[in-house]
């Protein structure tokens, strides 16, 4: 042969196919599908494989790189020219092969590659460009041997059922057995090449997994074991829908009152009497006898916040200017003014027998004492955002903040650190109340564009309950029903007061956390603030319209001593002046007495004022 | 021969792992907040499995279908990967493989024992469990979430939650192959990857 003394690399190259086709005749099938797979998976380690067999080979390092760069992007760069290849030289060499021994018997690999290579391959090759035929060594390089890949092997493959179909009639020639098959595995290629696959998918399944509810923050009370306590599951009662009266009891001019979200300018005493801050006068309205007075007029500053202290004796009012003033009633004058230093409003107050929790606009909560003269006994500063919500719970552990930072916080008040930090509001966080029934219980409300009711268990952090209610929630009050006058089955309910679209009061119930009552439309704009009359039936909301709306929601609560008949009333209810009122009276009396029973014994915040 | 199972049987435990493996990942990975998980009993340990409503729905609906999925012998690998809320980056990839052993390929001399079968998942959940230790730590808080892969057969049924992906792999991540426990009828083992 006169040509293969000219083709010296030619030969070191059919040498290196020789050792490759030692499989190749057995698995004829699954080669073509298995080597252009092989290329982009494998091609980095083969050609190591091959160079440490001592292949010499000039263009090597030029395929090195070109391997590395199919590395970096297997499928499209490289799926489909060895296969056009495939049937141009390679396969012809095979396939003359199989003319000269039909028979699929597998014999010394040596043998069937010099036949390979002295007839068909040097012509072939020879007659080819210098870049197809690099690509033809590549795919003798990456078939280098026969390497199970595990995942390959197993999923990969064609399916020979698949196979089948396309395949022609068992009386056809070999060649059209071949063609057939190749044409399965050219387009099983293109698939791939495209990086799809025939035989396999990949789902995914799409919905959004739940929000990470929240984090716990440096504070931990203490490293405990949980138990899971199986609660038997109860199957709640039908709730029936309540009926309420729809209809305001008493509607009051507001006029001036702030249409502004983040303020708190309403506090109902239980004492029965109502403040309200209209710009910058503050109004008291005795619910008892309906006596309207004016308490200040600042003229130059707005009033962001009003609470009533715990003894209902002093209100506490929080100023634009950032300056707190607490006010005595019986006496209508000013006792002391605390000021924050920060020069920012303060949009909500809470009390705590003679600690006033104060949240300012740049996201500071500061806690002042009143007794004292250096007031601020700790600030806390962890929300980013106004605080717009503060409310101490009822043994004065915990308090809850919420902030124009989308967050709730709930901090221990003895370490003054955030013992859980909630970030699943989607807005700002301004209602927040405590349970009265269960006393590890907060709800928390969202503003205008998260719209949802989340309860929470203080001590776990755990997120206990979502409603969603379809409009912003400015307050929430807890409240409850019976299911007849004779049943003692009380219905733990919780009242939300929203803005758009529908400006309405809604009544849920705790358990189902189904609305079970509404009031739409309650006010012509959206209700700002809201508040529960003392004896827990009446809820006061005050909106951007400024109208302040009296409406019965709740029945009042029961209590053992209540059965007994009998009792003096006392007019302490003069707005709802019906016959019924009476009873709610008296019930509401007692109710205050409980009230001052369970809650702390309130030491009188007078004797420690200083004057 | 008492205590070996069925193949709805062995598909059940099949899931059931899953479901614990997930909630393991989910909560040693801190994906979710430590105060969602409670403990539970379960293979004689000690395991963790959230009480988040919402978080179980979701996880009981994936299980579901991978579960009928998995009687019809279509799916062969379930992968959850731990991705990056802010560059939605996949930084973990645990991948499941399921393989199905037809029933009649073995005899009756190699049929799996149900304890054996449980004391190798506790083995396999240990081992996840204590991966945490060689694992990168994540160290945004609470900045990560998840996502379910399941690779399925061409022609099964796919609901209408569940839509064709790429296989989210992770490049040049590293891989640490986990032990294997087996039932009559399935052999799983498990793996992670991660961005080294």
């Amino acid at each position: 042969m006169p040509e293969n003394s000219k083709d010296k690399s030619n030969s070191a190259v059919s040498g290196n196919r020789s050792v490759l086709s030692v499989a190749s005749p057995t698995k004829l099938n699954i080669l073509s599908s298995d080597w252009s797979r092989n290329q982009s998976k494998v091609s980095k380690g083969s050609l190591k494989r091959s160079s440490s067999l001592n292949v010499r080979n000039p263009k090597r390092t030029s395929l090195q790189a070109s391997a590395n760069s199919i590395y970096a992007r297997p499928k499209i760069t490289l799926g489909a020219p060895p296969l056009i290849r495939r049937d141009s030289s390679f396969f012809k060499d095979e396939f003359e092969v199989k003319k000269d021994k039909p028979a699929f018997s597998v014999y010394p690999s040596r043998s069937h590659s010099t036949i390979g290579s002295d007839s068909a391959a040097p012509q072939t090759c020879l007659s080819q460009p210098a870049a197809s035929r690099e690509s033809d060594e590549q795919f003798t390089v990456a078939a280098d041997r026969y390497i199970p890949i595990l995942q390959g092997a197993s999923q990969n493959k064609v399916d020979p059922e698949t196979l089948h179909e396309a395949l022609p009639p068992p009386n056809a020639s070999p060649i059209s057995h071949l063609r057939a098959q190749t044409k399965i595995v050219f387009k099983q290629s293109v698939a791939e090449a495209c990086g799809l696959d025939m035989n396999k998918r990949i789902l995914q399944y799409m919905p959004e997994p739940p929000k990470c509810s929240s984090r716990q923050k440096s504070y931990v009370m203490k490293k405990r074991t949980h138990y899971s306590y199986q609660q038997e599951q109860k199957i709640p009662d039908l709730i029936k829908l309540r009926k309420i009266n729809t209809n305001p009891e008493r509607i009051l001019d507001a006029p001036g009152f702030q249409d502004d979200f983040y303020l708190n300018l309403l506090s109902w005493s239980k004492k029965n009497v109502l403040a309200i801050a209209l710009d910058t006068a503050l109004y008291l309205w005795n619910a008892t006898t309906g006596d309207v007075s004016l308490l200040t007029n600042f003229e130059n500053t707005t009033i962001c916040s009003v609470t009533w202290s715990d003894d209902d004796c002093h209100i506490s009012v929080g100023k634009e200017d950032g300056n707190t003033e607490i006010w005595d009633i019986e006496t209508m004058s000013l006792i002391r003014t605390m000021r924050s230093n920060l020069g920012v409003r303060i949009g909500s107050l809470s009390w705590l027998d003679t600690l006033v929790a104060t949240g300012s606009r740049s996201g500071e909560i500061q806690i002042n004492d009143v007794r004292i003269k250096q007031h601020i006994v700790s600030t806390w500063a962890e929300h980013t955002g106004e605080v717009c919500g503060l409310s101490y719970k009822g043994d004065g552990l915990q308090l809850a903040s919420g902030g124009n930072d989308n967050t709730v916080m709930i901090w221990d008040t003895r370490t003054s650190l955030p013992q859980f930090s909630k970030k699943t509001h989607t807005a700002a966080v301004k209602a927040l109340s405590w349970c009265p029934y269960s006393p590890n219980i907060l709800a928390s409300g969202g503003g205008q564009t998260d719209k949802h009711i989340h309860f929470w268990n203080s001590i776990t952090g755990a997120r206990v309950g979502s409603i969603n209610t379809g409009s912003q929630v400015s307050s929430l009050h807890w409240g409850q029903s019976y299911t007849s006058i004779s049943s003692s089955t009380m219905n733990k309910e919780i009242v939300a007061t929203g803005g758009n679209p529908e400006n309405a009061i809604s009544v849920y119930n705790y358990e189902t956390k189904f609305k079970v009552a509404e009031v739409v439309h309650a006010h012509e704009a959206r209700i700002c603030c809201s508040q529960l009359s003392p004896d827990g039936t009446t809820l006061a909301t005050v909106g951007g319209d400024e109208n302040l709306k009296f409406y019965k929601i709740f029945d009042p609560r029961r209590t053992e001593r209540l059965r007994e008949k009998g009792g003096v009333m006392d007019g302490m209810l003069g707005m709802i002046g019906k016959e019924e009122c009476r009873r709610n009276d008296k019930e509401n009396r007692s109710n205050n007495l409980n009230e001052i029973h369970t809650r702390r014994p309130s030491s009188s915040t007078s004797q420690f004022l200083i004057r | 021969m008492s205590q070996s199972i069925s193949l709805k049987g062995s598909t059940r435990t099949v899931t059931e792992f899953f479901e614990y493996s997930i909630n393991s990942i989910l909560y040693q990975r801190g994906v979710y907040p430590a105060e969602d998980f409670v403990t539970v009993k379960k293979y004689d340990l000690t395991l963790l499995k959230t009480h988040d409503d919402e978080l179980k729905d979701y996880i009981r609906k994936i299980l579901l279908q991978v579960h009928r999925w998995l009687l019809g012998g279509k799916c062969n690998r379930l992968v959850l990967c731990v991705v990056d809320k802010d560059e939605g980056e996949v930084v973990e990839r645990w991948s499941f493989d399921v393989q199905h052993i037809p029933s009649d390929s073995h005899g009756q001399e190699d049929s799996v024992d149900l304890s054996t079968t449980q004391s190798q998942i506790r083995a396999l959940i240990r081992q996840i469990t204590s991966s945490v230790t060689f694992l990168p730590e994540l160290t945004k808080e609470g900045g990560y979430t998840f996502t379910v892969l399941a690779y399925t057969d061409a022609d099964a049924k796919v609901p209408l939650e569940w839509a064709d992906s790429d296989s989210k792999e992770i490049p040049d991540g590293e891989v640490v192959q986990f032990k294997t426990f087996s039932t009559n009828d399935h052999k799983v083992g498990a793996q992670v990857s991660y961005k080294y």
